[in-house]
């Protein structure tokens, strides 16, 4: 009588323990699909992020030109110098934007710098090829687009007469 | 007496696998739905930011004033929020689509935040396609580029000429300026009175005119209850258009933009000063102009007192032989 009874225990004790396996088979199955599915939808949560932040960065390099505190009195896609060093100097827009940083690149006439290109600054205008407006952006992704532009500003000619002299120039807006 | 004492037995990997199955059903039911609306928040999300996104292009960049319709594939409900703190304020937009299931809206997406869009509505809007209608705020200078988004239809009654003929060339379908009521009513027949507008006096909403010269430059907008919302520039439009708090909030952060451009223009002024290219003669007037700007974004002040703020730039003349703006 015993001996009957240890024999039913020991079957249940394996049953309970092929069950638990079982379970636990069953719990690691959804685990992993779980993970796998976290990390399809991460990586194309990741691409489609850094869609829209390139698209951003094409409408901003697009529209920045047109925007009051870089564009000249004529508009149509045009940056006025004098405004883009006043940005370079001074914090006026930070936090306008949500962008990292603006290059305006002069492309024609080229200076003739060899290597590097040089940082404009008001003392050394027009023997400069590139002014970089920083802005701080939390984000800091990696986006960028560029547009071409005018870059006209205000100068006198030795008849004493002030006019507006263009350039071609690109803008380089970094998100 | 017989009794029967037959049972179903049930052995214990039966009760066993019922509590595991009941469990694992129920955590499957749960995930599926929290995946479904997880999925509804990221397409709400996303709709949010390619709203915005497109906002930009949308903008008058190039000549006066621009229009269209922007047209979904499934409507949404778009909210918006603006505040004017810090240095330009900021206009958060989140949207709603509908459930997977059912006609309702989902809980809205997360919203994405802008500071240089200025984005008048009435209330939230819902539809599959929007009225937008974008246009130049100066003071005297360009300021930003405004824009009113709808899905309701709007009429004027007794326009002035001007006014007629700006609606007109722009074809804003859901705009019209008309004589009579009568004729708003032709136009619109299921227009509600709360949309319609009388220039002076005729209806519920009046437009009236404070320039004194009956040109419209500046004036307010009354509603049936007495409120006003003052307009200046290019403003009618929102001001009639847009509700109380977004309209206030947006003139504010107009104030505080203005501010800072204002700023620029005095720098930018010295700047040619110190190359000898021109004297301005105004950089002064400027930045006291910003300083009466930033004053007016500090403190609680509504559009009634930044009409005396346009009078005071609309007194800053250029020199012609020294263009800032």
């Amino acid at each position: 009588m015993v001996n009957d009874n240890i024999k039913i225990n020991k079957s249940g004790q394996f049953k309970i323990q092929q069950m638990a396996f079982m379970l636990m088979g069953v719990v690691l199955f959804f685990i992993l699909v779980g993970v796998f599915w976290l990390a399809l939808k991460s990586s194309s949560l990741k691409k489609s992020a850094a869609g829209f932040e390139q698209e951003q960065a094409i409408a901003l390099a697009l529209s920045l030109a047109d925007s009051p505190e870089l564009a000249c009195s004529e508009g149509g896609q045009c940056i006025d110098f004098y405004k883009a060093m006043v940005l370079k100097n001074t914090r006026i827009t930070e936090g306008l934007w949500p962008i990292s940083s603006i290059d305006i690149r002069r492309v024609y006439p080229r200076t003739g710098n060899l290597g590097q290109p040089v940082e404009c600054t008001v003392g050394n205008y027009p023997n400069c090829d590139i002014i970089s407006i920083k802005n701080s952006n939390p984000k800091n992704g990696n986006a960028a687009s560029s547009s071409f532009v005018k870059l006209c500003r205000l100068e006198k000619n030795y008849e004493g007469y002030v006019y507006q002299k263009c350039e071609l120039g690109e803008i380089i807006v970094r998100i | 007496m017989r009794r029967d004492k037959r049972g179903f037995e049930f052995s214990f990997s039966w009760i066993f696998a019922m509590i595991v199955g009941a469990v694992i059903l129920f955590l499957a039911i749960y995930g599926a739905t929290k995946l479904l609306r997880t999925g509804e928040y990221q397409q709400g999300t996303e709709t949010a930011k390619k709203l915005t996104i497109l906002f930009d292009p949308l903008g008058v960049l190039t000549g006066d004033a621009k229009s269209g319709k922007i047209s979904l594939n499934s409507p949404i409900k778009l909210y918006e929020d603006c505040v004017a703190a810090g240095d330009f304020g900021r206009q958060t937009f989140s949207v709603a689509e509908k459930k997977s299931f059912g006609e309702e809206f989902a809980e809205k997406g997360a919203g994405i935040t802008s500071s240089n869009k200025y984005i008048f509505t009435r209330g939230d809007i819902n539809g599959s396609e929007f009225y937008f209608f974008s246009k130049s705020y100066e003071m005297p200078f360009k300021v930003a580029d405004w824009m009113i988004i709808g899905s309701e239809n709007y009429c004027f009654v007794g326009a002035p000429t001007f006014f007629e003929e700006e609606i007109n060339q722009l074809g804003i379908t859901n705009v019209a300026a008309n004589q009579s009521l009568a004729e708003c009513k032709r136009t619109f027949p299921d227009i509600e009175k709360e949309n319609v507008f009388c220039f002076n006096s005729g209806c519920d909403n009046k437009i009236i005119d404070l320039s004194g010269r009956g040109d419209f430059s500046s004036g307010y907008v009354e509603e049936k209850d007495g409120k006003r919302r003052y307009f200046f520039g290019s403003l009618i439009f929102p001001a009639a258009m847009s509700d109380r708090d977004n309209y206030e909030c947006n003139v504010k952060r107009f104030m505080m933009r203005a501010s800072k451009i204002s700023r620029l223009y005095a720098e930018k002024s010295k700047l040619l000063s110190i190359n000898s290219v021109c004297d301005s003669g105004i950089d002064v007037d400027l930045a006291a102009y910003s300083d009466s700007l930033a004053v007016f974004s500090q403190r609680n002040k509504t559009s009634f007192d930044a009409l005396a703020l346009y009078t005071q730039g609309s007194g800053i003349n250029q020199n012609s032989q020294c263009e800032l703006w």
